[in-house]
């Protein structure tokens, strides 16, 4: 196998995504269930590379909802019997946690780099505070596909050079003075 | 990757980008009006040659691809000896094999560089370890063992670290190992009772 970077490892509730950097172009390993499935962009494919910042609806309604489902018992558990509030602390840990991560999605957001290829594409999610990183990679990415489709021209249609003894076309303006 | 994909599209609705809008710097879609940064490139246009001129020997008509009869044999697959054409030629560094071989192996994985499907043998020995301890009576150790061992050949392939598949390793060789001593624990017990 050639040399591959890590550029991004990302994990979700069902699997993981890890975006790796070859010579050639970007693997993506998406591993699900002990099953790992690579996807390919290549290089010399590549049509369009993306940064953009997104907030991602469904992870701020699932954290909304388990943070205030979560704080909400433990508001219960005090209203009932203050004295109880040993018991609502475990509910309150949890429900500040998932709340947390609520907040820093809303007002932070989270970077966001697709490759399109031809025939297929690579998304690399990055957490809030990994802006710079983001970028980082995007230049690493234009970078290493600008290398690889200009080395793919060169190599396949090699510009003639010009012999030295080749006369020039003659300028309208000089021959007039 | 989406089964209808079909290039550039915005990357926040997923609408169609018009390759002929498309610039470098700050752009807008022109569909959801969201903001993204874009740096658009111009791939080449691969074209395939395929020699369309199939030369006749005194014998007959000689090395006309098996898929493509007015195109000239430019090899035969290394799997099963089928003349191809350059447009049939799935060569990926492995030598060359006809689209029907290839996908055949891609199938079974047995084409590396082809391969888009695979086990992840390290995930699989660290679960079997972690079981191994959650219920030490069951057989789980050996698995560990040898999903362990498969796990690093394939982490050092990819480059990645080993640290992982080598503590499931350990911990499912000691799980075996006290398996191994309690059932002989147990049948000395037995025995020692049978003949008292």
């Amino acid at each position: 196998m050639s040399e591959r970077t890590l550029l991004r490892r990302t994990r979700t509730l069902i699997g993981s995504d890890a975006a790796f950097l070859t010579p050639d172009g970007i693997d993506v390993d998406s591993t699900q269930n002990y099953e790992v499935v690579r996807r390919r962009v290549f290089f010399d494919d590549v049509h369009l590379v993306t940064l953009h910042h997104e907030r991602g609806i469904a992870y701020l309604v699932l954290t909304g909802l388990f943070g205030a489902f979560f704080l909400g018992i433990a508001i219960l558990i005090v209203a009932i019997n203050t004295d109880a509030w040993p018991g609502a602390l475990p509910f309150f840990v949890v429900g500040f946690l998932i709340s947390l991560a609520f907040l820093i999605r809303a007002f932070m957001g989270r970077d966001v780099i697709t490759v399109f290829g031809r025939r297929s594409k690579a998304v690399l999610r990055f957490g809030s505070f990994r802006s710079q990183r983001a970028r980082d990679v995007y230049g690493q990415i234009c970078a290493a596909v600008r290398r690889g489709q200009s080395a793919v021209r060169t190599w396949e249609s090699p510009a003639p050079a010009l012999p030295p003894d080749v006369p020039m076309p003659p300028v309208e303006g000089a021959s007039e003075s | 990757m989406s089964a209808i994909y079909a290039g550039p599209l915005c990357p926040s609705c997923n609408a169609p980008l018009d390759a002929a809008t498309l610039h470098a710097g700050v752009m807008n879609c022109p569909n959801c009006r969201k903001q993204f940064e874009a740096t658009p490139f111009q791939p080449r246009e691969r074209h395939h040659q395929a020699v369309q001129v199939v030369t006749e020997t005194p014998d007959g008509i000689a090395a006309a691809c098996a898929n493509h009869e007015r195109n000239a044999a430019v090899t035969s697959c290394t799997r099963c000896g089928l003349f191809i054409c350059a447009l049939c030629d799935m060569n990926v560094g492995e030598g060359s094999y006809c689209p029907s071989c290839f996908d055949r192996m891609r199938d079974q994985s047995t084409v590396d560089s082809g391969a888009t499907r695979y086990r992840d043998y390290a995930t699989m020995s660290i679960s079997a370890a972690a079981i191994s301890l959650l219920c030490p009576f069951l057989p789980i150790g050996p698995f560990a063992v040898f999903w362990g061992l498969k796990g690093v050949r394939q982490r050092r392939a990819e480059g990645s670290g080993i640290a992982g598949p080598v503590i499931a390793m350990i911990l499912g060789s000691l799980e075996t190992l006290a398996l191994l001593v309690g059932v002989t624990l147990f049948i000395i017990g037995l025995v020692a009772q049978g003949k008292s």
